[in-house]
């Protein structure tokens, strides 16, 4: 088992698989050589629990989580519609299975924002699209989604 | 003294210059280098990319027209030029007087 933190991130990476490019979980090296864009990373955090809604069940404090996912598209040599064609098949592929196979509760669009590098040979554009996804997981069983 | 470090440098046979192609099919000499350039868009990764230059003297750059949008061919490959900018450095070759000017490029689609 795994944090269901880390099974929502695996979840994510495979529902944006159909995409057709790569997608990388929690990447932190340059997208280079075979890793260039056009591609796909993904980030979670922050994870905010939120004990006001929390609820007692069988003597268990089950807590509602507001997991942050960033999905960053980026693309090379390509302009602002490349980049929201991008944004268009990651929410579309996110918002089929909004459970992300049982894990969550449900997805909320929380934001997107974009940005272009053009001092380099080709154009750099990233849309950073953000998703908070609302998991349940009982206090001291991280690794369980409820 | 200079005019051996001139023939050293900007002869396209002996040196280390090569040809672009200028609109007109005129060629320039001068030198190209790619050094790595990182872009950053936003987000937490970047990507790995080159920031191509050619070199050419001023006095060339401003006879062919060598400003922001003109098309270069090196060895092949289209550019268009970016932003021309003094390099500053201080090597002038001797007929030169004007300076060198650094013409960074961007690749064109093809």
């Amino acid at each position: 088992m795994a944090h269901v933190r880390q099974q929502i991130r695996a979840a994510v990476v495979l529902a944006l698989q159909p995409i057709g490019v790569n997608v990388y979980a929690g990447r932190a090296l340059p997208l280079s050589g075979p890793s260039k864009p056009p591609a796909l990373a993904v980030y979670t955090w922050p994870d905010a629990p939120n004990y006001e809604e929390a609820e007692m069940a069988d003597g268990v404090c089950v807590l509602s989580h507001d997991l942050t996912v960033n999905i960053e598209g980026h693309y090379e040599g390509g302009t602002d519609d490349d980049l929201d064609a991008l944004a268009v098949q990651v929410e579309q592929a996110l918002y089929a299975d909004e459970t992300l196979g049982g894990l969550a509760q449900g997805i909320r669009l929380a934001g997107q924002d974009a940005a272009r590098d053009g001092a380099g040979q080709l154009i750099v554009g990233a849309v950073v699209m953000s998703y908070t996804v609302q998991y349940l997981a009982a206090e001291g069983d991280p690794e369980t989604a409820l | 003294m200079e005019a051996d470090l001139e023939d050293v440098f900007l002869d396209v046979e002996q040196g280390f210059a090569v040809f672009a192609t200028v609109t007109g099919g005129d060629s320039v000499a001068g030198f190209f280098f790619g050094p790595y350039y990182r872009a950053d868009a936003g987000g937490a990764v970047g990507v790995g990319s080159e920031e191509p230059v050619f070199k050419a003297t001023a006095t060339a750059a401003a006879h062919y027209g060598l400003e922001q949008g003109a098309p270069l061919i090196i060895d092949g490959t289209a550019y268009v030029i970016l932003e021309p900018e003094p390099d500053g450095s201080g090597l002038t070759p001797k007929p030169d007087p004007a300076g060198m000017v650094d013409l960074r490029l961007q690749l064109q689609p093809t």
